[in-house]
């Protein structure tokens, strides 16, 4: 009787692991069909625009995004300019004299 | 060992196998994402740089007059500030040399000039003034007298701030020794040093 029962219970784990096996499958299949698609659209998509390119269409939207990018950079670009001439305008009057009086050492007979 | 127990070590062990199956499953799929994502990437480079191949000089183009307009606005704006702040130290010089002009050391200064410049031409001159030098000068000739150089005083016709102007009495050589001149040729010289010690370079 009792050997019975644990015979019934290994049958019933053993289903349990060969339904576990087919989850496992399921999921890496998934995932492989997933992949494949991830990479087929981008390919399609690379293809499209590929096609696109070639005719010249919608290269506008390309042009569009680089002035975005420019001009972001030019911001960059004035900025520290910006920086640099907020620096030459923070000169204090004190390094000011004493550059005036290195030059008046030039200026006058020694 | 009791069945119980038996039983027991039945349900863990596969628990355990069927927990370690579906981790070991998940981590495959994970990595077959990430190797789909990598692809895709490279995909996506690939195809960008076939259109940048295209339109890579419009693209270009495009940076260069957005960006170089502002790097151009941005030299021109940075070497307007330079040349306002070089011209400022210039024009401290200039109220401080009138203020030397006033005070108590000029003299020594004009007669330090006048003798240079004598000697810079070492012929008979006429040593151009302002009226108020021209009179110091008069009155204190003996401080400058170079041997055998006959030298004549005048009241300069253009206003001089300090300093002289000397010329040989064929009216051929000129020495510009005022501090005016002096200052426009220090601007010309030490422009570039100035800006280095202020740092704007």
């Amino acid at each position: 009787m009792e050997m019975q029962k644990i015979l019934s219970l290994g049958e019933r784990l053993q289903e349990l692991l060969e339904k576990t096996e087919a989850e496992a499958k399921d999921i890496i299949s998934e995932a492989q069909r997933k992949g494949d698609q991830i990479v087929a659209q981008a390919k399609d998509e690379a293809e499209k625009k590929r096609l696109r390119t070639q005719r010249r269409i919608g290269l506008d939207e390309y042009l569009v995004d680089a002035e975005a990018k420019a001009k972001e950079e030019a911001n960059k670009v004035t900025k520290d300019y910006e920086k640099r001439v907020e620096d030459i305008n923070k000169i204090s009057d004190d390094k000011i004299k004493e550059v005036a009086d290195f030059v008046l050492q030039e200026v006058l007979p020694q | 060992m009791s069945q119980e127990k038996l039983e027991n070590t039945l349900i863990d062990n596969a628990i355990q196998q069927r927990n370690s199956m579906i981790e070991e499953a998940k981590e495959q799929a994970a990595k077959t994402l990430a190797r789909a994502d990598a692809e895709k990437q490279r995909v996506d480079e690939q195809s960008n740089k076939a259109i940048e191949g295209v339109i890579g000089g419009e693209l270009r183009a495009v940076h260069d007059r957005i960006v170089g307009s502002a790097q151009l606005q941005g030299r021109k704006s940075l070497m307007e500030a330079r040349v306002k702040i070089i011209d400022k130290v210039f024009e401290r010089s200039a109220e401080e040399i009138k203020s030397i002009v006033d005070g108590p050391d000029y003299n020594g200064y004009l007669i330090k000039l006048v003798q240079e410049s004598v000697i810079k031409l070492r012929e008979n001159c006429i040593v151009y003034a302002n009226e108020k030098d021209f009179e110091y000068l008069k009155e204190n000739m003996e401080q400058f007298v170079v041997d055998n150089i006959k030298i004549k005083l005048e009241k300069s016709p253009v206003d001089i701030v300090g300093g002289v102007t000397v010329m040989n009495f064929a009216g051929t050589k000129t020495i510009y020794n005022t501090l005016d001149s002096r200052l426009k040729d220090a601007k010309r010289k030490l422009t570039a040093q100035v800006a280095e010690k202020l740092g704007v370079i």
